[in-house]
């Protein structure tokens, strides 16, 4: 029972990191924002409007902009600390406007490692079964140019091709699952697949690495020694020893499409967290823009720590160390 | 280390001879470029190719080729740039990590982790916000942001190496950390950051691309790979090959950097390699 | 394998269910932007306008045609002298069922006039010395000094009428739920995504709307946006970029809806001392070959202005002075020469990468002006940090691209006047001649038709002379809507911003 103990205290430890993390992402985002040129008032009251400077003025104590950068800092962070992200320039509350983005990026980002997920892991263990075979060759090529295609150009393509010359699928947008259940999906495949396209590739060749570490073990050696099938091997044994760092994989990915989906969602017009953050920084909407961060950051802090917690509980070496 | 047999693989010298091309024509793309990148010529916009004009034309009527050929060196230079700022920063980060002083060793890692946890085409979109963008802040904010990756894989091999016996020779024989450093650590990871500074390399041209993509890069009028594409999407149903030119430059530069970077890790990871 | 059948079949008997949840006259409008407030009074641009005109109404508002329409207000006299408006109210609804009454309009400009607000307009509307109400149905504005052009600031989307018992209410609130007695509805705003509005039963005009509810959602990206509308995502788009116009009109599926509104142009930093020379603005005028702008920056479509950017048919316009200059690189390295460059000089142009328009603009400038021997060097950031620059006239010259906000010639005023504040958004910093400002002046207080005319031809003559502004061309500002939509107006030149307003007429067929 002590290694429970001591995994607790590894949780403990980890989560007192993520939130100096979570503080330090803050405090760089914050200052940031206080060097960059641009008005937030300005932009909130229309620039070409030519607001008077009593607008002004009176817009800003408004919205404490005329208070020092400080004790700005500290109301915000006194409220981040409570869970309370503030206010949006516009008067809405941040965690409204995050509420709308973050179920959305989180439901792409979802779909890609799904598609990724389906399309690479058969094919990395493919490839690793056919090692130096032509099968391997050509699965390692196409996820080599699999990496190497920008998204954004895949994405156009798959627009041009699929949306505006055939007309199966919608190009762009949202829709939500109250409206129309069919739209809302038929909305997501596009995207999930531009997104999942160049993941698959890189899911294929870390399984096929993975898989390759694994069928290089002495006990695979030993067992084939013991004359076990090959099939039996691969399936009863690389494949289990395999799942672990391929999952584990799978799972850093999807952190890093916590912040990954900025193209995507420009592209295809998803109403995601990256969307929010890009209009956020040009209407310079600066508590906007740190909720929205911060909640990216804390998506993949928090992904990173469960793949983490994951991995641990399941190898063995790992276990077997521990105890 | 015998790369001799690396470059006996087709594919590998196919890709070496597209990156020789590549910073060759890096170099002195502007004088073999036949026509003024900048020029307009208002009578000849989006035209499709022809002799005068081999690749076509762009919406200002400016020659697509030799802007292919000049947009290269932004992107060769922001490349190489930012891997070489985060190749410095990283591995003396890693080397220090590992090797240095335990406290800090623990916050050089730390901070390392605190990067790592942020998504690095938003940190460069904040950062390319605040300063005008041009090649040098651009090489600046993507060195940056690759520093983290160094430094965890300077680290991790610095780990490594530190067990071994002939570290532990130097240090019995009373060799200063300099000659430590330099003499045994560095020459035996400079493997995994070869490796590591190839895969940055095509990561580099990507996110640069990236961000000119979306509007915060190389300036215009200059030109640049990722902005010919941002632009060239609008143009795809008047000019369709306008966009197709680009991309196919930009997506066999990043594959040919990483069949090299492939080839190299294959060849320099001795776990691959026996397996 | 398995969830993907399951998915698919999933997916196809929802098809079914759908297609009736979907309401029969549902509009999906693409706009550029999402607005940054909904607030009345503020201005901060055409997304905000086409929804506040969709929610609103004001006492008169530029109708379809252009020209001044009635709204809440039936009908309306201005007085001889120009000093009292007056005002009789329609038996109009808000959408919270109370009747729309002079209090109401009261409190409205009560609210504009606020010196501590944030009303966009408030200098303009400032002139409104007291706002008498005699009875419910009648609203009288007494005017500090004469203007013939009060009624255009009237008829703009910030001066709408909201209910004095909501203004009470929800001044300081920009969360509020807007309330105004226009066509439709405010429903729900999905921050980051869209705003939809529902039809009003009670709208004073019988049988409109046509449309039951209205989807603004919110494009940023040009590309997007045109896609979008292509593959039938959106009915209707503002701010069609000039490249896609000519396939969008051609169609199949397409129709755009098209209007010269907007001018291309350059303001100078008179500060900046080469521009402090009107020989080296008109030596600009005379250099940059329009045609060679509108060629490459708009994809061929717009139509060259070689004098002012007074429309034809608004008062100022003058077919002599239209052509006033030309392309004539001689003559412009002539005035060169005679201001004291010779051989040019260095400048910084500030424009934006944000939009690409005005970045190519920006582009072919350059190209022009190197043949005078004046070098740029492009400035192009975000649109939020090009426009803290241009109100701190950080810059030499700018890329102008903007409109006048009303169909009278005032409109000049905002461009050309001097007076206390020498850096706006839309003026040539630190300008200020005494003449064009005696002109100006005159020209708002001049009753007479036939005499105002005059004073503009006058002011026309001077802001040649002088040129503190250098226009280019006339953009032309499209619409795109599917085949089906009808009814949606593009209001005629400088309005075209305004057209919001049509969606009261507004229909869709499937």
């Amino acid at each position: 029972m002590q290694n429970i103990g001591a995994f607790g205290f590894a949780i403990g430890s980890r989560l007192v990191t993520a939130i100096v993390q979570l503080w330090v992402i803050a405090t760089l985002v914050f200052s940031l924002m206080y060097i960059m040129p641009g008005d937030p008032v300005l932009m909130l009251l229309g620039p070409d409007s030519n607001p008077t400077p009593e607008a002004i003025a009176a817009t800003r104590a408004q919205l404490g902009l005329d208070q020092p950068v400080l004790s700005q800092y500290v109301k915000w962070l006194g409220g981040a600390m409570q869970g309370n992200l503030g206010t949006s320039l516009d008067g809405y509350p941040v965690a409204q406007y995050i509420g709308n983005g973050v179920f959305k990026t989180l439901e792409l980002a979802f779909a890609a490692i799904l598609v990724a997920s389906l399309i690479g892991v058969p094919l990395g263990i493919a490839a690793a079964l056919n090692r130096g075979r032509f099968l391997d060759g050509l699965l390692t090529s196409v996820a080599t140019l699999g990496i190497s295609v920008p998204v954004y150009i895949l994405g156009s393509l798959l627009i041009l091709g699929l949306s505006l010359k055939l007309g199966w699928l919608p190009a762009s947008g949202y829709t939500n699952m109250s409206r129309s259940v069919a739209m809302h999906f038929e909305k997501l495949i596009l995207p999930a697949i531009t997104l999942g396209f160049g993941l698959a590739a890189s899911i294929a060749r870390m399984t096929r690495s993975s898989m390759l570490e694994i069928l290089g073990k002495d006990f695979v050696r030993s067992l084939r020694a013991r004359g076990m099938s090959e099939r039996r091997i691969v399936w009863r044994h690389v494949l289990r020893n395999a799942a672990i760092p391929i999952v584990t994989i799978i799972g850093l990915q999807l952190g890093n499409l916590m912040g990954g989906t900025v193209l995507v969602e420009a592209l295809f017009n998803w109403p995601g967290l990256s969307t929010l953050l890009v209009t956020a920084v040009s209407n310079r909407n600066y508590p906007l823009v740190q909720g929205a961060i911060l909640t990216i950051a804390a998506l993949f802090i928090l992904i990173n720590l469960c793949v983490d917690l994951f991995y641990t509980l399941l190898d063995p070496r790992i276990r077997r160390k521990r105890a | 280390m015998r790369l001799s047999g690396l470059l006996r693989r087709p594919l590998v010298l196919a890709s070496l001879c597209v990156i020789f091309g590549i910073v060759v024509v890096a170099m002195i793309g502007p004088w073999i470029a036949p026509w003024d990148p900048l020029a307009l010529d208002q009578n000849n916009v989006n035209q499709g190719s022809s002799s005068a004009h081999l690749l076509g034309t762009d919406e200002f009527g400016r020659d697509i080729l030799s802007r292919l050929l000049v947009g290269i060196r932004p992107t060769v230079v922001v490349a190489l740039v930012s891997t070489t700022i985060a190749a410095l920063l990283g591995t003396a980060l890693g080397i220090v990590g590992g090797y240095g002083n335990r406290t800090v060793g623990f916050f050089i890692m730390r901070g390392v982790d605190i990067m790592l946890s942020f998504p690095a085409i938003l940190l460069a979109l904040l950062a390319v916000g605040f300063w005008q963008s041009g090649v040098l802040s651009l090489s600046i904010v993507i060195g940056i942001i690759f520093i983290p990756q160094f430094a965890r894989v300077a680290q991790s091999a610095t780990l490594q190496v530190l067990g071994q016996e002939f570290v532990e020779a130097e240090h019995a024989m009373g060799a200063r950390y300099t000659r430590v450093i330099f003499r045994a650590i560095l020459p035996n990871i400079l493997a995994p950051l070869v490796v590591q500074a190839t895969l940055t390399i095509a990561a580099a041209i990507l996110l640069e691309s990236g961000l000119s993509f979306l509007g915060l890069g190389i300036v215009p009028p200059e030109p640049s790979w990722g902005q010919m594409i941002g632009t060239a999407r609008g143009y795809m149903s008047q000019n369709p090959m306008y966009v197709v030119w680009p991309s196919l430059c930009l997506a066999m530069t990043v594959l040919a950097v990483n069949i090299l970077g492939d080839a190299l890790r294959d060849h320099l990871d001795p776990r691959l390699r026996n397996a | 394998m398995n969830i993907v059948r399951k998915l698919g079949l999933a997916t196809g008997l929802l098809a079914l269910m759908s297609t009736s949840a979907i309401a029969e006259g549902s509009l999906w409008f693409g706009l550029s932007a999402e607005p940054s407030s909904l607030d009345t009074v503020v201005q901060p641009g055409t997304a905000a306008r086409t929804v506040k005109l969709a929610i609103h109404r004001g006492l008169v508002n530029y109708g379809i045609d252009g020209k001044i329409s009635p709204e809440l207000a039936e009908s309306y006299e201005i007085s001889e002298d120009a000093r009292t408006y007056t005002f009789h109210l329609r038996d109009a609804k808000f959408h919270d069922g109370s009747p729309v009454t002079a209090a109401d309009v009261k409190a409205t400009f009560e609210h504009i006039l606020d010196p501590n607000g944030k009303a966009a307009f408030r200098n303009e509307l400032s002139i409104i010395d007291a706002v008498e109400t005699p009875d419910d149905k009648t609203v009288v504005l007494k005017l500090s000094t004469p203007s013939v052009a009060l009624i255009g600031y009237l008829a703009l989307p910030e001066s709408v009428i909201v209910p004095a018992a909501w203004l009470a209410e929800n001044k300081d609130n920009p969360t509020a739920t807007p309330i105004g007695a226009g066509p439709f509805t405010f429903g729900e705003w999905t921050r980051g995504q869209e705003i939809v509005l529902e039809k009003f039963d009670d709208y004073y005009k019988e049988g409109k709307p046509a449309l039951d509810e209205i989807h603004f959602v919110f494009y940023g990206d040009e590309n997007t946006r045109v896609n979008a509308l292509k593959s039938g995502d959106v009915d209707i788009i503002d701010y069609v970029p000039a490249k896609d116009a000519e396939a969008l009109k051609a169609g199949p599926g397409t129709e755009l809806i098209s209007t010269y509104g907007p001018f291309m142009g350059l303001q100078f930093n008179t500060k900046f001392e080469p521009f402090s020379k009107p020989e080296v603005r008109q030596a600009i005028a005379y250099a940059v070959d329009r045609s060679a702008i509108i060629n490459t920056a708009f994809n061929g479509i717009g139509a060259p202005i070689w004098g002012l950017a007074i429309p034809e048919g608004y008062m100022g316009y003058s077919e002599a002075k239209k052509d006033y200059f030309s392309h004539d690189i001689e003559k412009a390295r002539e005035l060169m020469a005679k201001a004291g460059y010779p051989d040019g000089f260095e400048a910084r142009l500030l424009a934006s990468s944000q939009y690409s328009f005005h970045q190519n603009t920006a582009v072919a400038v350059q190209s022009e002006l190197a043949k005078i021997g004046i070098r740029l060097t492009l400035d192009l950031p975000d649109w939020a940090t090009r426009m803290s620059k241009a109100g701190n006239a950080d810059y030499d010259f700018a890329v102008l691209g903007s409109l006048g906000e009303i169909a009278d010639p005032d409109w000049l005023t905002n461009y050309y006047y001097g007076g206390d504040k020498l850096v706006r958004t839309n003026n040539s910093p630190y300008f200020d001649d005494p003449e064009i400002n005696g002109l100006l002046d005159k020209g708002r207080a001049t009753v007479d038709p036939v005499a105002r005319a005059e004073v503009y031809d006058q002011f026309v003559d001077r802001a040649l002379e002088l040129s503190p502004i250098v226009y280019f061309m006339w953009r032309q500002q499209d619409y795109a809507v599917r085949e089906g939509v009808t009814g949606f107006t593009n209001l005629p030149g400088f309005l075209t911003f305004q057209s919001g307003y049509s969606l009261e007429n507004t229909k869709v067929e499937d």
